[in-house]
């Protein structure tokens, strides 16, 4: 049966119903949807646009491999987000293991950087600036706090979705976002604000 | 050097996840063309799905002229009684965790396997900790005050906003 192409206002389930149905369209629309979330996520986590892009892509493979397990149970926003967390997590595994993976900001000479390794403060910062402050940040949060945080404030999740998606207690959410704030604050005062 | 209200103003709103800010501080966007690539190849990995009727078909058409043989094929005559009954289907074991959702960590062929250790005997899948790990109870918690940076952090009895002990 021919399905009229999909819309915006397609329900995720009706999408992957078609999808399962063999409707490439669906897929299409899936992607579309949620690229720009699971690759801000993936970025936040991996530090690179390219990587990233390998992280989404591994990201909508398994997600769309194995909906058996996801049954319903959160929303599929939820449920790719908790797949290209994993998927960034193995990308950065690879990346580690070939010696590669970056664990500074991607301009690493040191005249660019602060006393604590952050880009120095600088009144008229711009966008960029404060973009690349944030990612060096971050990469400095302990794994489970950065995840944590990036899925909340970068995927847009709620407490519970989070908890969902890492298969935690809301409880632990709210104290590794607590202790995250606190150290970027911390990291973000220190580096941009002198 | 004083400090830049905007930018303490912008990062406070980021890390509160006000949505303007955390757009304002996003990652470089990829091309339509880079999407369109990273779709295409996404595409071309996942199975394609709902072209299965031939297969299943076959697959049906097998199990039924197996079941019209086995029906229809003589018993052998004298042989005992329980030659011709169906072997009992043995039970399938427990899966302790066939509720949890398994994701995919590492594949077979990732794994390296250098050592077993003592005896030889390797625990696969065994928890590490039999039953709950006590932290603290309710009685060892004492809330004093929120932070500054948890504003929405309730007082009130029953929320506890960090620590949550099983009810017994």
């Amino acid at each position: 049966m021919k399905h009229p192409a999909p819309t915006a206002d397609t329900p995720d389930a009706a999408l992957l119903d078609r999808f399962a149905a063999g409707d490439r369209a669906a897929l299409d629309e899936l992607f579309r949807r949620y690229r720009g979330v699971a690759y801000r996520v993936a970025y936040r986590l991996l530090g690179n646009e390219a990587d990233a892009l390998d992280a989404v892509q591994d990201g909508f493979v398994n997600a769309l491999s194995h909906l058996d397990r996801f049954g319903g149970r959160s929303s599929f926003k939820t449920w790719l987000l908790r797949v290209v967390c994993n998927a960034a997590h193995d990308v950065g595994r690879r990346l580690k293991r070939a010696e590669r993976f970056p664990q500074a900001p991607a301009d690493p000479s040191p005249e660019h950087f602060g006393p604590c390794g952050l880009p120095p403060a600088d009144a008229g910062i711009a966008r960029a600036e404060l973009r690349r402050s944030i990612e060096a940040a971050l990469s400095r949060l302990p794994a489970a706090q950065r995840e944590t945080f990036v899925l909340h404030v970068e995927g847009e999740l709620s407490y519970r979705e989070v908890a969902d998606a890492l298969d935690i207690s809301i409880g632990t959410v709210m104290s590794r976002l607590f202790y995250a704030r606190q150290k970027l604050k911390e990291l973000l005062a220190h580096c941009v604000t002198p | 050097m004083t400090p830049a209200p905007d930018n303490d103003d912008a990062l406070a709103a980021y890390l509160a996840g006000d949505p303007a800010a955390v757009r304002a501080a996003a990652p470089p966007e990829p091309t339509e063309a880079e999407w369109n690539s990273v779709r295409a190849r996404a595409a071309a990995r996942l199975p394609r799905r709902g072209r299965r009727w031939p297969t299943v078909a076959a697959l049906v058409a097998a199990v039924a002229l197996v079941a019209v043989g086995a029906a229809l094929w003589p018993a052998q005559p004298g042989a005992p009684e329980s030659a011709n009954r169906p072997a009992p289907v043995p039970a399938p074991p427990h899966d302790p965790l066939a509720e949890f959702d398994v994701l995919p960590v590492v594949r077979a062929e990732e794994v390296v396997l250098y050592r077993v250790p003592g005896a030889g005997a390797l625990p696969v899948g065994a928890p590490p900790l039999a039953g709950e790990l006590v932290l603290a109870t309710v009685d060892d918690v004492e809330f004093m005050a929120p932070h500054d940076l948890w504003p929405q952090t309730l007082t009130g009895a029953g929320d506890a906003p960090m620590l949550f002990a099983k009810s017994r």
